[in-house]
Protein backbone atom coordinates (compact mmCIF):
# COMPACT_ATOMS: atom_id res chain seq x y z
CA UNK A 1 0.00 0.00 0.00
CA UNK A 2 1.02 2.95 -1.11
CA UNK A 3 0.56 6.32 0.63
CA UNK A 4 -2.12 7.24 -2.15
CA UNK A 5 -3.68 3.95 -1.80
CA UNK A 6 -3.53 4.91 2.21
CA UNK A 7 -5.42 7.96 1.76
CA UNK A 8 -8.51 6.46 -0.22
CA UNK A 9 -9.34 4.87 2.88
CA UNK A 10 -9.33 7.81 4.72
CA UNK A 11 -13.08 8.40 5.53
CA UNK A 12 -14.05 5.96 2.89
CA UNK A 13 -17.13 4.73 4.65
CA UNK A 14 -19.09 8.03 4.29
CA UNK A 15 -23.03 7.24 3.87
CA UNK A 16 -24.85 8.86 1.46
CA UNK A 17 -26.37 12.08 1.74
CA UNK A 18 -30.17 11.63 3.43
CA UNK A 19 -33.00 11.47 1.02
CA UNK A 20 -34.04 14.36 2.74
CA UNK A 21 -30.79 16.78 2.22
CA UNK A 22 -30.85 15.59 -1.48
CA UNK A 23 -34.31 16.61 -2.12
CA UNK A 24 -33.82 20.01 -0.29
CA UNK A 25 -30.98 20.78 -2.47
CA UNK A 26 -32.67 19.65 -5.47
CA UNK A 27 -35.70 22.12 -4.46
CA UNK A 28 -33.01 24.66 -3.85
CA UNK A 29 -31.10 24.18 -7.26
CA UNK A 30 -35.43 24.63 -8.96
CA UNK A 31 -35.85 27.98 -6.55
CA UNK A 32 -32.76 29.17 -7.45
CA UNK A 33 -33.28 28.47 -10.97
CA UNK A 34 -36.53 29.51 -11.34
CA UNK A 35 -35.51 32.61 -9.44
CA UNK A 36 -32.86 33.51 -11.99
CA UNK A 37 -35.00 34.17 -15.12
CA UNK A 38 -32.86 37.46 -14.90
CA UNK A 39 -29.58 36.40 -15.29
CA UNK A 40 -27.78 38.83 -17.62
CA UNK A 41 -28.92 38.31 -21.48
CA UNK A 42 -26.13 36.99 -22.75
CA UNK A 43 -26.21 34.22 -20.43
CA UNK A 44 -29.55 33.38 -22.33
CA UNK A 45 -27.59 32.81 -25.39
CA UNK A 46 -27.90 28.79 -26.31
CA UNK A 47 -24.55 29.69 -28.10
CA UNK A 48 -21.81 30.77 -26.04
CA UNK A 49 -18.65 30.94 -27.72
CA UNK A 50 -20.02 32.52 -30.62
CA UNK A 51 -21.53 35.41 -28.22
CA UNK A 52 -17.95 35.15 -26.23
CA UNK A 53 -16.26 38.34 -27.32
CA UNK A 54 -19.63 40.16 -27.56
CA UNK A 55 -20.48 39.16 -23.82
CA UNK A 56 -17.16 39.93 -22.39
CA UNK A 57 -17.27 43.34 -24.07
CA UNK A 58 -20.47 43.94 -22.68
CA UNK A 59 -19.54 42.74 -19.16
CA UNK A 60 -16.49 44.61 -19.63
CA UNK A 61 -18.34 47.82 -20.26
CA UNK A 62 -20.51 47.43 -18.08
CA UNK A 63 -18.92 46.37 -14.94
CA UNK A 64 -16.64 49.63 -15.87
CA UNK A 65 -19.34 51.81 -16.03
CA UNK A 66 -21.26 50.01 -12.79
CA UNK A 67 -17.96 51.16 -10.38
CA UNK A 68 -19.90 52.40 -7.65
CA UNK A 69 -19.89 55.99 -5.87
CA UNK A 70 -19.13 53.42 -2.78
CA UNK A 71 -15.52 53.03 -4.23
CA UNK A 72 -13.49 54.17 -1.18
CA UNK A 73 -10.69 56.27 -1.22
CA UNK A 74 -10.33 56.72 -5.03
CA UNK A 75 -12.15 60.35 -5.81
CA UNK A 76 -12.30 61.25 -9.21
CA UNK A 77 -12.09 57.29 -10.70
CA UNK A 78 -15.47 56.81 -10.68
CA UNK A 79 -16.11 60.35 -12.96
CA UNK A 80 -13.24 59.81 -15.13
CA UNK A 81 -14.05 56.10 -15.65
CA UNK A 82 -17.62 57.11 -16.59
CA UNK A 83 -16.37 59.73 -18.94
CA UNK A 84 -13.98 57.66 -20.53
CA UNK A 85 -16.41 54.57 -21.04
CA UNK A 86 -19.01 57.11 -22.18
CA UNK A 87 -19.97 55.53 -26.00
CA UNK A 88 -21.56 58.79 -26.52
CA UNK A 89 -23.59 57.11 -29.42
CA UNK A 90 -20.23 55.85 -31.10
CA UNK A 91 -19.64 52.11 -31.93
CA UNK A 92 -17.20 50.26 -29.30
CA UNK A 93 -14.86 48.28 -31.38
CA UNK A 94 -12.75 45.91 -28.91
CA UNK A 95 -10.39 42.69 -29.47
CA UNK A 96 -10.13 40.45 -27.00
CA UNK A 97 -8.25 37.60 -26.13
CA UNK A 98 -9.66 35.42 -23.36
CA UNK A 99 -7.12 32.87 -21.39
CA UNK A 100 -9.32 29.96 -20.12
CA UNK A 101 -8.28 27.82 -17.27
CA UNK A 102 -6.84 24.78 -19.32
CA UNK A 103 -4.16 27.22 -20.97
CA UNK A 104 -6.78 27.58 -24.40
CA UNK A 105 -6.75 30.98 -25.60
CA UNK A 106 -9.19 31.79 -27.79
CA UNK A 107 -9.72 35.74 -29.63
CA UNK A 108 -12.53 37.93 -30.51
CA UNK A 109 -13.36 40.67 -32.28
CA UNK A 110 -16.07 42.86 -31.51
CA UNK A 111 -18.12 46.11 -32.71
CA UNK A 112 -21.06 46.85 -30.72
CA UNK A 113 -23.50 50.32 -30.72
CA UNK A 114 -24.73 51.71 -27.75
CA UNK A 115 -27.88 49.52 -27.98
CA UNK A 116 -25.58 46.74 -27.27
CA UNK A 117 -26.26 44.48 -30.58
CA UNK A 118 -23.13 44.24 -32.60
CA UNK A 119 -21.19 42.08 -34.23
CA UNK A 120 -19.02 39.17 -33.09
CA UNK A 121 -16.12 37.40 -34.73
CA UNK A 122 -14.92 34.62 -32.87
CA UNK A 123 -10.98 33.44 -34.00
CA UNK A 124 -11.20 30.44 -31.85
CA UNK A 125 -12.15 28.11 -34.16
CA UNK A 126 -11.50 27.18 -38.45
CA UNK A 127 -13.24 28.83 -40.23
CA UNK A 128 -13.87 31.67 -37.68
CA UNK A 129 -17.60 32.32 -36.67
CA UNK A 130 -18.87 36.06 -37.82
CA UNK A 131 -21.96 36.60 -35.95
CA UNK A 132 -24.92 39.59 -35.32
CA UNK A 133 -26.49 39.55 -31.87
CA UNK A 134 -29.74 40.80 -30.90
CA UNK A 135 -31.86 40.24 -28.00
CA UNK A 136 -33.69 37.88 -29.95
CA UNK A 137 -31.35 36.15 -32.14
CA UNK A 138 -28.31 35.48 -33.77
CA UNK A 139 -27.29 35.63 -37.12
CA UNK A 140 -24.06 33.88 -38.50
CA UNK A 141 -22.45 33.35 -41.70
CA UNK A 142 -21.20 30.00 -43.10
CA UNK A 143 -19.02 30.91 -45.79
CA UNK A 144 -18.54 27.40 -46.71
CA UNK A 145 -22.39 27.01 -47.82
CA UNK A 146 -23.16 30.52 -48.29
CA UNK A 147 -26.15 30.92 -46.11
CA UNK A 148 -26.53 33.30 -43.14
CA UNK A 149 -28.15 31.05 -40.44
CA UNK A 150 -30.67 32.54 -37.87
CA UNK A 151 -30.42 31.01 -34.28
CA UNK A 152 -33.69 31.98 -32.39
CA UNK A 153 -34.04 32.16 -28.66
CA UNK A 154 -36.52 30.87 -26.69
CA UNK A 155 -39.36 33.94 -25.88
CA UNK A 156 -38.63 32.88 -22.16
CA UNK A 157 -34.98 33.87 -22.62
CA UNK A 158 -35.67 37.04 -24.35
CA UNK A 159 -37.81 37.85 -21.92
CA UNK A 160 -35.48 36.81 -19.20
CA UNK A 161 -32.91 39.47 -20.80
CA UNK A 162 -35.79 42.52 -20.92
CA UNK A 163 -36.20 42.12 -16.97
CA UNK A 164 -32.32 41.47 -16.97
CA UNK A 165 -32.27 45.38 -17.92
CA UNK A 166 -33.78 46.22 -14.30
CA UNK A 167 -30.41 44.75 -12.86
CA UNK A 168 -27.54 46.97 -11.55
CA UNK A 169 -24.77 46.83 -14.18
CA UNK A 170 -24.24 44.42 -16.85
CA UNK A 171 -25.64 46.41 -19.63
CA UNK A 172 -24.45 48.52 -21.81
CA UNK A 173 -27.87 49.19 -23.98
CA UNK A 174 -29.60 51.14 -21.68
CA UNK A 175 -27.22 54.01 -20.09
CA UNK A 176 -30.25 54.73 -17.15
CA UNK A 177 -29.67 51.35 -15.93
CA UNK A 178 -25.88 51.37 -15.94
CA UNK A 179 -26.48 54.96 -13.64
CA UNK A 180 -29.00 52.84 -11.30
CA UNK A 181 -26.32 50.68 -10.89
CA UNK A 182 -23.60 53.57 -9.90
CA UNK A 183 -25.25 54.06 -6.63
CA UNK A 184 -25.84 50.12 -6.09
CA UNK A 185 -22.11 49.33 -5.18
CA UNK A 186 -21.51 46.89 -7.56
CA UNK A 187 -17.77 47.41 -7.52
CA UNK A 188 -15.25 48.32 -5.20
CA UNK A 189 -11.58 48.87 -5.44
CA UNK A 190 -8.94 46.78 -4.10
CA UNK A 191 -5.98 48.34 -5.34
CA UNK A 192 -3.16 49.62 -7.83
CA UNK A 193 -1.48 47.27 -9.75
CA UNK A 194 -0.18 46.37 -13.55
CA UNK A 195 -0.87 43.71 -16.37
CA UNK A 196 1.63 43.13 -18.80
CA UNK A 197 3.54 46.67 -17.47
CA UNK A 198 0.70 48.59 -18.00
CA UNK A 199 -0.78 50.70 -14.26
CA UNK A 200 -4.21 49.67 -13.82
CA UNK A 201 -6.97 50.31 -11.12
CA UNK A 202 -7.81 46.73 -9.89
CA UNK A 203 -11.66 46.85 -8.78
CA UNK A 204 -13.66 43.55 -7.70
CA UNK A 205 -17.33 43.44 -9.22
CA UNK A 206 -20.09 41.94 -7.53
CA UNK A 207 -22.48 39.49 -8.85
CA UNK A 208 -26.04 40.01 -8.38
CA UNK A 209 -27.46 37.40 -6.15
CA UNK A 210 -31.16 37.08 -6.62
CA UNK A 211 -33.44 36.15 -3.59
CA UNK A 212 -36.51 34.32 -3.46
CA UNK A 213 -38.38 37.55 -3.84
CA UNK A 214 -36.27 38.35 -7.28
CA UNK A 215 -34.47 41.62 -5.09
CA UNK A 216 -31.06 41.52 -6.38
CA UNK A 217 -28.48 42.73 -4.03
CA UNK A 218 -25.08 42.80 -4.96
CA UNK A 219 -22.36 39.76 -3.85
CA UNK A 220 -19.07 40.02 -3.53
CA UNK A 221 -16.09 37.27 -2.82
CA UNK A 222 -12.78 35.70 -3.79
CA UNK A 223 -14.09 32.95 -5.63
CA UNK A 224 -17.17 34.56 -7.91
CA UNK A 225 -16.94 37.88 -8.01
CA UNK A 226 -14.43 39.17 -11.17
CA UNK A 227 -11.73 41.18 -11.46
CA UNK A 228 -11.53 44.27 -13.31
CA UNK A 229 -8.96 46.10 -14.34
CA UNK A 230 -8.90 49.87 -15.47
CA UNK A 231 -5.93 51.36 -17.32
CA UNK A 232 -4.85 54.22 -14.94
CA UNK A 233 -3.93 56.69 -17.70
CA UNK A 234 -7.06 56.37 -19.96
CA UNK A 235 -9.53 54.50 -17.56
CA UNK A 236 -10.43 51.97 -20.44
CA UNK A 237 -10.73 48.09 -19.29
CA UNK A 238 -7.37 46.37 -19.59
CA UNK A 239 -8.33 42.67 -18.40
CA UNK A 240 -10.90 41.07 -16.79
CA UNK A 241 -10.27 37.89 -14.20
CA UNK A 242 -12.90 35.21 -13.63
CA UNK A 243 -12.15 33.43 -10.56
CA UNK A 244 -14.79 31.09 -10.77
CA UNK A 245 -13.67 29.98 -14.32
CA UNK A 246 -10.35 30.50 -14.02
CA UNK A 247 -9.82 32.36 -17.28
CA UNK A 248 -8.52 35.62 -17.72
CA UNK A 249 -9.96 38.57 -20.78
CA UNK A 250 -7.72 41.26 -21.98
CA UNK A 251 -8.82 43.62 -23.80
CA UNK A 252 -6.02 44.36 -26.79
CA UNK A 253 -8.05 46.95 -28.42
CA UNK A 254 -10.77 48.73 -26.96
CA UNK A 255 -11.66 52.16 -28.72
CA UNK A 256 -14.64 54.19 -30.03
CA UNK A 257 -15.27 54.46 -33.22
CA UNK A 258 -17.29 57.02 -34.94
CA UNK A 259 -21.10 55.99 -36.04
CA UNK A 260 -20.32 57.04 -39.57
CA UNK A 261 -20.85 54.96 -42.96
CA UNK A 262 -17.69 53.29 -42.37
CA UNK A 263 -18.58 51.46 -38.88
CA UNK A 264 -22.04 51.04 -39.90
CA UNK A 265 -20.17 48.62 -42.75
CA UNK A 266 -18.24 46.89 -39.84
CA UNK A 267 -21.56 45.92 -38.13
CA UNK A 268 -22.71 44.05 -41.04
CA UNK A 269 -21.90 40.58 -41.96
CA UNK A 270 -19.13 40.20 -44.71
CA UNK A 271 -21.23 37.66 -47.14
CA UNK A 272 -20.34 36.85 -50.94
CA UNK A 273 -23.58 37.39 -53.05
CA UNK A 274 -26.86 35.24 -53.54
CA UNK A 275 -26.26 34.25 -49.35
CA UNK A 276 -29.45 32.45 -48.34
CA UNK A 277 -30.97 32.97 -45.08
CA UNK A 278 -32.01 29.89 -43.14
CA UNK A 279 -33.81 30.76 -40.18
CA UNK A 280 -33.94 27.82 -37.61
CA UNK A 281 -37.07 26.68 -35.34
CA UNK A 282 -37.05 28.96 -32.05
CA UNK A 283 -34.41 27.82 -29.58
CA UNK A 284 -32.30 25.49 -31.99
CA UNK A 285 -28.82 25.35 -31.59
CA UNK A 286 -26.42 24.31 -34.57
CA UNK A 287 -25.42 21.03 -35.12
CA UNK A 288 -22.78 19.43 -33.47
CA UNK B 1 -24.98 14.69 -34.11
CA UNK B 2 -27.43 17.03 -33.51
CA UNK B 3 -28.48 19.42 -30.73
CA UNK B 4 -30.99 19.95 -29.11
CA UNK B 5 -33.35 20.23 -32.08
CA UNK B 6 -30.86 19.88 -34.74
CA UNK B 7 -29.31 22.20 -37.75
CA UNK B 8 -26.99 22.42 -40.30
CA UNK B 9 -23.72 23.58 -39.29
CA UNK B 10 -20.62 23.10 -37.59
CA UNK B 11 -20.79 25.29 -33.91
CA UNK B 12 -17.56 26.64 -32.91
CA UNK B 13 -17.93 25.72 -29.51
CA UNK B 14 -18.82 22.54 -30.01
CA UNK B 15 -15.86 22.20 -32.48
CA UNK B 16 -13.24 23.45 -29.89
CA UNK B 17 -14.22 21.08 -27.45
CA UNK B 18 -11.59 18.33 -27.17
CA UNK B 19 -14.27 15.60 -26.28
CA UNK B 20 -17.83 15.75 -29.22
CA UNK B 21 -20.67 16.16 -27.76
CA UNK B 22 -21.89 12.57 -28.59
CA UNK B 23 -20.08 11.26 -25.43
CA UNK B 24 -20.73 13.85 -23.49
CA UNK B 25 -23.97 14.23 -22.15
CA UNK B 26 -23.54 16.89 -19.52
CA UNK B 27 -21.96 19.34 -21.83
CA UNK B 28 -25.51 18.50 -23.72
CA UNK B 29 -27.16 18.96 -21.15
CA UNK B 30 -25.57 22.14 -19.53
CA UNK B 31 -25.68 23.26 -23.27
CA UNK B 32 -29.77 23.08 -23.22
CA UNK B 33 -29.85 24.79 -20.19
CA UNK B 34 -28.82 27.77 -21.99
CA UNK B 35 -31.76 28.11 -23.31
CA UNK B 36 -34.23 25.25 -21.39
CA UNK B 37 -32.75 26.27 -17.39
CA UNK B 38 -34.64 23.10 -15.54
CA UNK B 39 -32.16 20.67 -18.02
CA UNK B 40 -29.67 21.49 -15.27
CA UNK B 41 -31.25 19.91 -12.78
CA UNK B 42 -30.17 16.28 -15.07
CA UNK B 43 -26.87 17.66 -14.02
CA UNK B 44 -27.83 17.49 -10.03
CA UNK B 45 -29.65 14.09 -10.48
CA UNK B 46 -26.32 12.38 -12.08
CA UNK B 47 -23.74 13.87 -9.89
CA UNK B 48 -25.49 14.92 -6.41
CA UNK B 49 -23.95 12.17 -4.60
CA UNK B 50 -20.51 11.99 -5.59
CA UNK B 51 -19.97 15.56 -4.70
CA UNK B 52 -22.12 15.21 -1.50
CA UNK B 53 -19.72 12.22 -0.59
CA UNK B 54 -16.65 13.93 -1.82
CA UNK B 55 -17.55 16.88 0.45
CA UNK B 56 -18.29 14.37 3.59
CA UNK B 57 -14.83 12.98 3.42
CA UNK B 58 -13.18 16.89 3.76
CA UNK B 59 -15.54 18.62 6.25
CA UNK B 60 -18.08 16.14 7.85
CA UNK B 61 -21.97 15.71 7.07
CA UNK B 62 -23.16 18.79 8.27
CA UNK B 63 -21.39 21.11 6.08
CA UNK B 64 -21.58 18.60 3.01
CA UNK B 65 -25.20 19.37 3.20
CA UNK B 66 -24.75 22.96 3.13
CA UNK B 67 -22.05 23.13 0.44
CA UNK B 68 -23.34 20.30 -1.84
CA UNK B 69 -26.13 22.28 -2.30
CA UNK B 70 -24.40 25.29 -2.86
CA UNK B 71 -22.44 23.73 -5.26
CA UNK B 72 -24.91 22.75 -8.04
CA UNK B 73 -26.57 26.24 -7.09
CA UNK B 74 -23.12 28.13 -8.44
CA UNK B 75 -22.63 25.45 -11.20
CA UNK B 76 -26.05 26.82 -12.18
CA UNK B 77 -25.44 30.02 -12.09
CA UNK B 78 -21.93 29.84 -13.63
CA UNK B 79 -22.94 26.92 -16.16
CA UNK B 80 -22.28 29.13 -19.40
CA UNK B 81 -18.06 29.39 -18.16
CA UNK B 82 -18.43 25.63 -18.22
CA UNK B 83 -15.91 23.95 -20.44
CA UNK B 84 -16.67 20.37 -22.34
CA UNK B 85 -13.02 19.39 -22.17
CA UNK B 86 -14.07 16.21 -20.21
CA UNK B 87 -16.83 13.58 -20.72
CA UNK B 88 -18.01 14.44 -17.36
CA UNK B 89 -19.47 17.78 -15.65
CA UNK B 90 -17.37 16.24 -12.54
CA UNK B 91 -14.40 17.66 -12.35
CA UNK B 92 -15.94 21.30 -13.07
CA UNK B 93 -18.53 20.54 -9.82
CA UNK B 94 -15.43 19.21 -7.97
CA UNK B 95 -14.03 21.93 -8.95
CA UNK B 96 -16.65 24.67 -7.67
CA UNK B 97 -16.86 22.20 -4.68
CA UNK B 98 -13.35 22.63 -3.67
CA UNK B 99 -13.41 26.05 -3.72
CA UNK B 100 -16.63 25.91 -1.57
CA UNK B 101 -14.63 24.20 1.02
CA UNK B 102 -11.69 27.15 0.85
CA UNK B 103 -13.97 28.94 2.76
CA UNK B 104 -13.93 26.41 5.44
CA UNK B 105 -10.71 25.54 5.74
CA UNK B 106 -9.99 26.35 9.23
CA UNK B 107 -13.01 24.26 10.14
CA UNK B 108 -11.22 21.45 8.15
CA UNK B 109 -7.83 21.80 9.29
CA UNK B 110 -9.21 22.18 13.61
CA UNK B 111 -11.05 18.82 12.81
CA UNK B 112 -8.15 17.09 11.17
CA UNK B 113 -5.75 18.18 13.92
CA UNK B 114 -8.08 16.97 16.65
CA UNK B 115 -8.80 13.93 14.85
CA UNK B 116 -5.20 13.47 14.79
CA UNK B 117 -4.73 14.24 18.64
CA UNK B 118 -7.74 11.99 19.88
CA UNK B 119 -8.29 9.53 17.08
CA UNK B 120 -12.34 10.87 16.99
CA UNK B 121 -13.37 11.94 13.96
CA UNK B 122 -15.87 14.11 14.75
CA UNK B 123 -16.99 14.78 11.36
CA UNK B 124 -17.76 11.59 10.42
CA UNK B 125 -17.70 7.77 10.76
CA UNK B 126 -14.65 5.61 9.86
CA UNK B 127 -14.08 3.03 8.43
CA UNK B 128 -10.76 1.65 6.67
CA UNK B 129 -11.20 -2.07 5.56
CA UNK B 130 -8.51 -4.04 3.81
CA UNK B 131 -5.71 -2.70 6.13
CA UNK B 132 -6.72 -3.82 9.27
CA UNK B 133 -4.27 -7.01 8.68
CA UNK B 134 -1.24 -5.03 8.67
CA UNK B 135 -2.08 -1.97 10.22
CA UNK B 136 -3.79 -0.70 13.00
CA UNK B 137 -7.12 1.56 11.08
CA UNK B 138 -7.03 3.79 14.08
CA UNK B 139 -3.41 4.72 14.15
CA UNK B 140 -3.54 5.25 10.20
CA UNK B 141 -6.77 7.10 9.99
CA UNK B 142 -5.22 9.60 12.78
CA UNK B 143 -1.79 9.46 11.19
CA UNK B 144 -3.42 10.92 7.34
CA UNK B 145 -5.71 13.18 9.43
CA UNK B 146 -2.08 14.36 10.51
CA UNK B 147 -0.83 14.24 7.48
CA UNK B 148 -3.60 15.86 5.48
CA UNK B 149 -3.37 18.64 8.36
CA UNK B 150 -0.06 19.60 7.50
CA UNK B 151 -0.97 20.01 3.93
CA UNK B 152 -1.20 23.65 2.30
CA UNK B 153 -5.14 24.63 1.31
CA UNK B 154 -3.57 23.99 -2.73
CA UNK B 155 -2.45 21.32 -1.69
CA UNK B 156 -4.73 19.15 0.03
CA UNK B 157 -7.14 20.74 -2.61
CA UNK B 158 -5.17 18.76 -4.81
CA UNK B 159 -4.54 15.35 -2.85
CA UNK B 160 -8.24 14.95 -1.69
CA UNK B 161 -9.17 15.18 -5.53
CA UNK B 162 -7.02 12.83 -6.64
CA UNK B 163 -8.01 10.23 -3.08
CA UNK B 164 -11.07 10.87 -2.89
CA UNK B 165 -12.63 11.60 -6.08
CA UNK B 166 -10.46 9.62 -7.88
CA UNK B 167 -9.73 12.31 -10.86
CA UNK B 168 -6.77 11.70 -13.08
CA UNK B 169 -4.11 14.75 -12.87
CA UNK B 170 -5.50 15.94 -15.99
CA UNK B 171 -8.96 16.15 -14.35
CA UNK B 172 -7.81 18.07 -11.19
CA UNK B 173 -6.25 20.25 -13.65
CA UNK B 174 -9.65 21.32 -15.04
CA UNK B 175 -11.21 21.23 -11.92
CA UNK B 176 -9.13 24.02 -10.55
CA UNK B 177 -7.99 25.64 -13.52
CA UNK B 178 -3.74 24.74 -12.83
CA UNK B 179 -2.02 22.91 -15.46
CA UNK B 180 -1.90 18.68 -15.60
CA UNK B 181 2.17 19.47 -15.13
CA UNK B 182 1.62 21.28 -11.79
CA UNK B 183 -0.56 18.98 -10.21
CA UNK B 184 1.91 16.20 -10.79
CA UNK B 185 5.16 18.39 -9.55
CA UNK B 186 2.21 19.50 -6.40
CA UNK B 187 1.90 15.43 -6.33
CA UNK B 188 5.31 14.26 -6.08
CA UNK B 189 5.50 16.80 -2.79
CA UNK B 190 2.47 15.75 -1.63
CA UNK B 191 3.41 12.51 -1.67
CA UNK B 192 6.30 12.26 0.18
CA UNK B 193 4.96 14.67 2.83
CA UNK B 194 1.90 12.17 2.97
CA UNK B 195 4.57 8.78 3.29
CA UNK B 196 6.31 10.84 6.16
CA UNK B 197 3.38 10.68 8.22
CA UNK B 198 2.46 7.10 7.33
CA UNK B 199 2.92 4.69 10.61
CA UNK B 200 6.25 2.88 10.39
CA UNK B 201 4.71 -0.37 9.59
CA UNK B 202 2.57 0.52 6.74
CA UNK B 203 6.13 2.55 5.50
CA UNK B 204 7.85 -0.59 5.38
CA UNK B 205 5.47 -1.92 3.50
CA UNK B 206 5.69 0.76 1.13
CA UNK B 207 9.53 0.03 0.86
CA UNK B 208 8.76 -3.59 0.13
CA UNK B 209 6.39 -2.81 -2.68
CA UNK B 210 7.60 0.08 -4.27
Amino acid sequence: MNELQALATFRAAVAAPLPAVRAAARDKLLVTIRGAGIERRQRQMPLRRLGLALAAVAVAVASALAIGTLVDGAPGVVERAQAAIDPRGRVLHVIARVEGSGGAVSVGESWVRPDGTGRTISRSGEPPSDCLASPEALRCYDPAENVIDVYRYFADAVEAGRRYADLPGFRVDQPESIHRAFSAGYARLVGESEIDGKPVYEFQLAIPFIAEDGEATPQFDDVTSPALFLDRETYYPVAERFPDAGSTTYYETYEFLPNDASSARLLELDTKPGARVVVHPVGEGPES
Amino acid sequence: MKEQMGTRSPAPEIADAAVPAAANPDADAIRRSQSDPEAFVTIFDRHFEPIHRYLHRRVGRDLADELASETFAQAYRRRSTFEPLSESALPWLYGIAANLVRRHRRTETRRLRAYARTGVDESVELDVPGVVDRVDAGTLAASLAAALASLSADDRETVSLIAFAELTYGEVGLALGIPSGTVGSRMNRIRSRLAAHLPSDLRALREETS
